[in-house]
Parts: C-alpha cells; structure tokens; sequence
C-alpha cells in the first residue's frame, strides 16, 4: 500500500514537471512497473526532464539521443538493465547539474555517481553499479531537480 | 620502506584497476610549521585508496589505506625523512536486517576494522579480528575481538608500556602486540536518556625477551613487565532540555603492571613484581545548539578526568607502590593540535564553537576550541618538560582553530591553527628551563582531491 502510494505521488510530481502528457504517464507507469528499470525507458525519464528530447519521444528515440550525445556508450541496449553511475551521468548530464572538479573534466558515470552521492541523491549502500528499480530512478530524478532548483 | 613501498604499490593499483564495484584515491599534500621546542617547517603528501566491493545485498567485502611521504624538515640533508604505508581496513562485512521475528539486524564482520571502545578515549585503532552485532529493538549486544600486532609500526598508535615504546623507538616493521576484547550493552531507554554498559580487556602479547622477568631484583631502565588491564564503563547520553544534549560516562580500570617494589629479601632492597591497578576515567560532554544566533552552531563543554599516581617514577609504567592508580589508556589521544599529552593523570576542559556560515559558496564548517590542561596528581606525565620539584597541578592553555571548506564536492581545504601557553613554574608544572615553555604553535594547510 505505501509503495503504491509513493508511486502515485511520483507519477503525480513527474507528471506535473513534463505538463501531463498522456504518453509520458503512460512511459511512466511502465518505467515504475520494471524492476530493474530499462535502460531506454531511464533515459527517456532523464532526457525529457531535462528538455534533451520532446516529452512525445519513444524510450528508443530517447536512447538515440544519449548515444549521440555521448550520455551512454554506443553499445548499450535498450532493453538491458539500468545502473546507477549511468543514470546519474544522464541525470546530470540531461539536467545540467554541476559537479566537482572530476566531474567537469571526466563527466562520465564514476564521478557523475560520486557526485550525486556527496549530495545525498542517491543511496550509494549498494555501490555504483547497482541496479536500480523505476521507482528509484524516479525518485532520483526528483531529488536532482530539486538540487537543481535550489530547494535541495 | 623502498620494500614496502614495492609490495603496496601494487595493491593500490590493484585497487585502482579491480573490477571493483566501487573503489578511489583520495589525495593529499600538507604543509605546516610548529614552533614548539624548536620551529619546524614540514610537507607532505598522502595518497589513500579505498574500495568496496558489493557481494551481495547484505554482504560486501572492502578496504582502505594509505601511502604518506614526509615530513620535510627545513635544513634536512635527507630531503624525504619519513615514509608510512598503512592498512586501516580490510575486510568482509555481513548485515542483514531482521533475520528473525523481534530481531531489527545483525551484523558480523571479519578481517582489519576499526576497534574503539564506546567512550572513544581509551582505545581507537584498527585491528585483525571479527565482531557480531545484535540488534533488539531496544537493546543492542555487540562483541569485538581483535589483534594489533599486524599493524605497521610507524602507524600503530598503541602506547601502553616501556615494551610498546622500545617496539615503537626499533627497526622493526609490525607494531606492539596485544589482544583486544569488547563487549559491548545498549539498555533500554530509560527516560530519553541511552544508557550503555561496556566491558574492554587487553592483554600484551609483546615477545617474552621485551620484558624483565617478574622476581628479577636489579632494575633495569627502559625495560618493563607485561602490561594487562581492563576496564568497565558506564556510559548515559541523551536530551536534558531545549536542544541541550550530554554524554558522561565513568570507566573502572583494573589489571595490573609489574612494578619495581620494596623487597627487604632482595639485595638492592627492591624486586620486580606485579601490583594491581586501580584506575578511573570520567568524562562529561554537553552540546547546545546556537542557529539563532549562527547558522548550524553549536556550542560545547568537555571534561575529561584521569586518575593519576603522584608516587610513580616515570610516565610510562613506573609503579613503585602496592597499587597502581594512574589510568592507562591503550592507545594514544589526540587532545590539542599543539599539546596532546595521554589521557593519563590528567585533566581536561574544553569549550568550543563550531559553525557552518552560508555565506560562502561550497561548504565551510569552522571550530574553536580553547582548552585547558591540568594533572590530577603531582605526578609525571606523558610529555616532557615538567619541572620535577613543581607540585602544580596547571600544565596550560590552548586555542585552536580548524576552518575547512569544500570548494567542490571533491576538493577540499583544511586549515588548522593551534597555540598553547605552558603554565610554567612556580604557578605551573612545566620547568623555566625547558625549551618549550615559551608559546608554542602550529598550523597547518592541506588540500584533499577525491579522485
């Protein structure tokens, strides 16, 4: 009862940040349904939060986009499982958060994770290649918006 | 050391490259002057690594320690006059949370982990063992066993006796050996106030040819007998009102140390022979905070008090009596920048401030602390430069300063400034002839890159 509480005030937050569009909620409730989340749908999550892609896009459209601009490796699957250090990158990366001196020479995962770590973003317990579930990426995502918006 | 560096080198590469789950470098360079008997520039620089390697969701297996080059003293012909290369951790951790009904956790871990008693102030230092923890709702049991003597000589701060110090002055490369044993209670809440008994035992497993032989009727300078002791503490913190917390704790220690004593059988008219001790330490901390009047201040008072033996010959075992009544810690404390005798016949107070200003961008966190020395007996104690004939209890006054400031989530600033004053006779215990009774200071810079 409370995680599905805290997944329909996750939806709820994450649905009022991209202007509830009915596409996103619905990307949305299968990104909470994955456990671990997919790697396509996370950066989905990430890159239409930061306005990298329309929140119209597919999770496959928003996975071109990272890959192109470098946010994942060229190989890495869409269907394959998320881990933590990649979602920071793509959460900073998407969002435009600053990090440490490390992290704006070499903006990959390993510093982009320590990164959100020192800020108390993620739960860094399980080490940075942890898999994360949808409900974590969503969470992560609304932590860093906050850290972005200056409420954090 | 050009050995050791060559065994460790690989390791902390090894680190570097693992496939481990998590694992980095924290880098360091410092450069300081201290002015205490003599003034003294020095430099040096740290290299610590560190890795944790998950083995699953309650299990991992990590480690962390430390390469350091220095100190440089000015006019120093040898340039480099001091390598250390510590292991502070290294080990499998296990921690599973309600492994049973009415049970929250229970942990266990086995390999080099940090051991330190509840109080903190009588023994902190990693040490090779294991320990379990269990975790009742109310009621926390712990039990720690460990091992000191695979630790590095130049970096083990265990100073208990004349053994520990001859280990401490040699070549050799592991540290003084003794056996650690702690068992620790966390009761009940007792009116918001956590109340913890613990029980600490220590038995020195230096080598046989370290000591002088319990019976032996010539004195022997330098030399001592094997040191053993125990100690009981009781321990209550907790709220008392409006913000004010406290944590006062009184520790019995016991054992006992093989003393030179009157022998009217012997020739000399002494022998060597154990004597028990009789020990205590009491320490009492309140913390207030301040955010009205400083952003995320608190302002603090520490007391702490150790019993003495004004009949001892010398800081370092030295029991000429039926009991011994100086308190003896395991390892050595870290009190005052500039001053920081062992918490052993002595007596300390402690004010301080410590704010964390928003009105610098990154994070700034600055303390003061101005402390006071005094000694509980007329007794020696563990730093040089009293006076023997003074009976003054006042060794002097310190103020420090540290100011850190994280300019980047991984670069950081450290700066310490520390002045003592020595109370010198007649009104305090330190002799007008020593080189040191003047002002003494130090500070310190260092700047930390997290790679």
């Amino acid at each position: 009862m409370r995680s599905q509480r805290f997944c329909l005030v996750a939806t709820l937050i994450f649905a009022a940040v991209l202007g509830a569009a009915a596409q996103s909620n619905a990307l949305v409730d299968e990104l909470l349904a994955q456990e671990p989340a997919r790697v396509d749908y996370a950066a989905y999550l990430a890159l239409a939060a930061g306005g990298a892609v329309p929140e119209t896009a597919s999770p496959a459209e928003a996975l071109e986009a990272a890959r192109a601009k470098g946010w994942l490796p060229a190989a890495r699957a869409g269907e394959e499982p998320l881990r933590l250090d990649e979602y920071s990158a793509l959460v900073m990366r998407s969002l435009g958060l600053k990090g440490g001196l490390l992290f704006s020479l070499f903006p990959g995962p390993r510093y982009a994770y320590r990164e959100l770590a020192y800020r108390g973003v993620v739960n860094d317990s399980g080490g940075p290649k942890r898999r994360i579930p949808g409900d974590e990426a969503l969470r992560i995502l609304r932590l860093a918006m906050e850290l972005k918006g200056g409420t954090r | 050391m050009k050995r050791l560096a060559v065994l460790l080198l690989p390791l902390f590469l090894a680190l570097a490259t693992a496939p481990a789950q998590e694992a980095g470098f924290d880098l360091q360079a410092a450069a300081g002057y201290s002015a205490t008997d003599a003034g003294e520039f020095s430099a040096s620089g740290k290299l610590k690594g560190w890795f944790r390697l998950p083995l699953s969701s309650s299990a991992r297996f990590s480690g962390s320690g430390y390469l350091q080059v220095g100190t440089i003293p000015a006019g120093s012909s040898a340039g480099v006059d001091a390598f250390k290369a510590a292991v502070d951790e290294l080990g499998f951790e296990l921690a599973i949370k309600a492994p049973v009904e009415g049970m929250q956790g229970f942990s266990f871990d086995l390999g080099r982990f940090p051991f330190e008693d509840p109080t903190g102030q009588i023994v902190s230092t990693p040490a090779d063992g294991l320990g379990f923890g269990f975790h009742y709702p109310n009621l926390i049991f712990s039990f720690r066993a460990g091992y000191t003597g695979f630790l590095f000589r130049e970096t083990s701060d265990v100073a208990m006796s004349l053994a520990d110090a001859g280990r401490a002055a040699s070549t050799e490369v592991l540290g003084p050996a003794r056996f650690l044993g702690l068992a620790s209670l966390e009761l009940p809440p007792l009116f918001g106030q956590r109340i913890g008994l613990s029980f600490l035992a220590q038995e020195d497993l230096n080598p046989e040819s370290a000591f002088v032989q319990a019976g032996a009727q010539v004195y022997e300078p330098g030399k001592g007998g094997p040191l053993d002791t125990q100690y009981f503490t009781l321990r209550a913190r907790g709220p008392i009102a409006a913000g004010l917390r406290y944590e006062a704790f009184a520790v019995y220690g016991t054992g006992r140390i093989l003393s030179w004593l009157d022998d009217a059988a012997s020739p000399s008219g002494h022998s060597y022979r154990f004597a028990p001790i009789q020990s205590g330490l009491f320490g009492l901390s309140l913390a207030l905070p301040l955010e009205s009047f400083l952003p995320q201040a608190t302002v603090g008072l520490k007391v702490l008090v150790a019993t003495g033996d004004k009949e001892a010959s010398s800081a370092t075992e030295g029991n000429t009596q039926a009991v011994f009544h100086r308190f003896t810690p395991v390892t050595s404390s870290s009190l005052g920048l500039v001053y920081s005798p062992s918490l052993a016949n002595l007596a300390f107070v402690e004010a301080s401030l410590g704010a964390r200003p928003d009105f610098l961008p990154g994070r700034f966190q600055a303390a003061a602390k101005l402390m006071t020395f005094l000694r509980t007996t007329a007794g020696p104690v563990s730093e040089a430069g009293l006076d023997p004939a003074s009976t003054s209890a006042y060794l002097g006054t310190e103020l420090d300063l540290v100011a850190s400031y994280g300019i980047y989530s991984d670069l950081g600033l450290l700066l310490t400034l520390g002045a003592f004053l020595p109370g010198v006779a007649p009104a305090g215990a330190f002799s007008t002839a020593y080189a040191g009774s003047h002002l003494q200071f130090a500070a310190r810079l260092a700047v930390t890159l997290a790679l």
